[in-house]
């Protein structure tokens, strides 16, 4: 189970966030502007925060930026959601991280239970990454707990 | 060995660009040629070799194989002079540079020579460009910028220093002149030199293309990110404008190549720069180089879709607009090894305005053209 934060100010998107995420047992939390983000990332720690890049006030890769620059939120994983690049024809790679230092950047377009399927095959690789990034020693201790 | 030390009166007046030119042209007439550098003030790392920058330039522009830190054999880093001046070794200096020559020789009919600065320079380290001369027994071709009085005076001036040092002087190189007045500057300037002594052996207009930044020339002055574009920072910046004025006031300004500096928030400039790179310029040439985002400030996210589809590079940079135009319009972009445009104008000025059958017969080298 991972906590989750939706960043969403469409209201149409929302409630097939909640739809597909929280029966896989994850805990959802959803806010609608960046500015919320920022304050509920510094009260709860998430695993994975989906952030969609146009939002009223602050936009989506700011916010993005913001995470990244703090210590506490620097190492969420960050799922980027829009569907400006797809449409204007372009895509995303790794020179791009300089404006918009997401993990993955995914597109509205295919619609929220595919993306769903997408953060769940992330959230499984930041575990796996997380339990490797431990490092030999810590696993040999896990394993000598089993 | 046939040696000319290039000199100049003062910083940047073309010294690289005559020694590019003067080593193809020796090339062309058969002679095989070093080029060397024995005291550099800037200096950067390649392959594990310290080397100064010219060197990096004129080994590329060379397909040189020489090691490059036999090409530039004294380097002077910062506190290099203090640390000299408090326990000096001239000798082991001097060693360094005539080792480094002597391994040159082996491998050339001539060496060209570059200096740093004017005649005085490297005295604090008992290795001005005169004492260097005279060390290496080469013969001095003097460049000076476009003019004619200051530009007399200090010939008159950078001479006697030579003189004192018992070094010759082949001539003159007068670079930069303006081609509305390249007659009359000509003319005038070698009256004035040979009533100093000496004479004009060269007279090269002015390219202002010669010191045309590349947007990566612009990216690493201003340690800037590149927020797209990446494969467009050869780009060419022939004209630079500060969009602080609204879009409509600043579209006047923009001519072919043109890099606009803007703070990051003034959208209205950036979708102008975007539109107006839209409308190509004449020959072929784009009239958008380059855009700079100034204060670290990143524009809207809607924008960044059409900047990663313009046709230009964008570099975002954490100074505020002054000091990115300051930095921009003081620096002197010097000539790249990858500006192949560059050092091929640098070659063709020197074989077409440069009398080099007579700097070669002042070395003691038979014209074989």
């Amino acid at each position: 189970m991972a906590c989750i934060l939706i960043v969403e100010d469409d209201a149409g998107f929302q409630p097939g966030w909640l739809q597909h995420l929280e029966p896989r047992g994850h805990e959802i939390v959803m806010v609608a502007t960046a500015e919320e983000a920022l304050e509920v990332a510094t009260e709860k720690t998430f695993d994975l925060a989906v952030i969609d890049l146009i939002l009223p006030g602050m936009d989506g890769a700011e916010l993005i930026r913001q995470l990244r620059k703090d210590e506490a939120t620097c190492g969420i994983t960050i799922v980027a959601f829009t569907c400006m690049l797809r449409q204007m024809g372009l895509g995303f790679d790794a020179r791009d991280r300089v404006w918009l230092p997401a993990d993955e950047v995914l597109d509205k377009t295919e619609g929220i239970e595919a993306v769903a399927i997408k953060i769940e095959a992330l959230l499984m690789g930041s575990s796996l990454r997380g339990k490797m990034n431990r490092g030999p020693e810590a696993n040999r201790d896990d394993l000598a707990k089993e | 060995m046939p040696a000319i030390y290039i000199t100049a009166t003062g910083r940047n007046a073309g010294k690289t660009t005559i020694a590019l030119g003067l080593l193809a042209a020796l090339e062309e007439r058969g002679y095989s040629t070093q080029y060397f550098k024995p005291v550099g003030q800037h200096f950067c790392e390649q392959d594990g070799q310290l080397a100064d920058s010219d060197v990096w330039l004129c080994r590329e522009a060379t397909c040189s194989l020489t090691e490059a830190e036999t090409m530039s054999p004294v380097i002077i880093p910062a506190g290099f002079v203090s640390a000299y001046l408090s326990d000096p070794k001239p000798l082991a200096l001097r060693e360094k540079i005539i080792a480094a020559a002597e391994c040159l020789s082996l491998k050339a009919d001539v060496l060209v020579v570059e200096g740093t600065g004017h005649a005085g320079v490297g005295s604090c380290l008992d290795l001005s460009n005169a004492a260097v001369a005279s060390m290496l027994g080469a013969s001095v071709l003097m460049v000076v910028p476009g003019g004619v009085g200051r530009s007399l005076d200090e010939v008159s001036l950078n001479m006697r220093f030579f003189e004192g040092c018992g070094v010759s002087l082949v001539g003159v190189v007068v670079n930069k002149v303006f081609k509305e007045k390249y007659e009359r500057v000509t003319s005038s300037l070698a009256c004035g030199l040979e009533r100093l002594g000496t004479r004009l052996i060269g007279a090269i207009p002015y390219e202002p293309a010669l010191s045309f930044p590349t947007m990566d020339q612009i990216r690493l002055e201003l340690d800037a990110a590149v927020l797209s574009g990446q494969d467009m920072l050869q780009n060419v910046v022939e004209n630079t404008i500060v969009a602080a004025m609204t879009a409509q006031n600043a579209l006047r300004y923009l001519t072919r190549g043109t890099l606009v500096i803007t703070p990051g928030d003034r959208v209205d400039n950036i979708l102008m720069a975007i539109s107006a790179d839209g409308s190509q310029s004449t020959r072929g040439r784009r009239k958008i180089a380059g855009v700079v985002l100034t204060g670290g400030l990143m524009p809207h996210v809607t924008i960044m879709p059409l900047l990663k589809n313009a046709g230009f590079p964008v570099l975002l940079s954490q100074h505020d607009t002054y000091t990115v135009s300051s930095c921009i319009s003081q620096r002197v972009f010097k000539i790249n090894p990858g500006d192949s445009g560059k050092i091929a104008s640098a070659r063709s000025f020197v074989r077409d305005y440069v009398d080099l059958d007579a700097i070669l017969s002042s070395i003691g080298v038979g014209s074989t053209g």
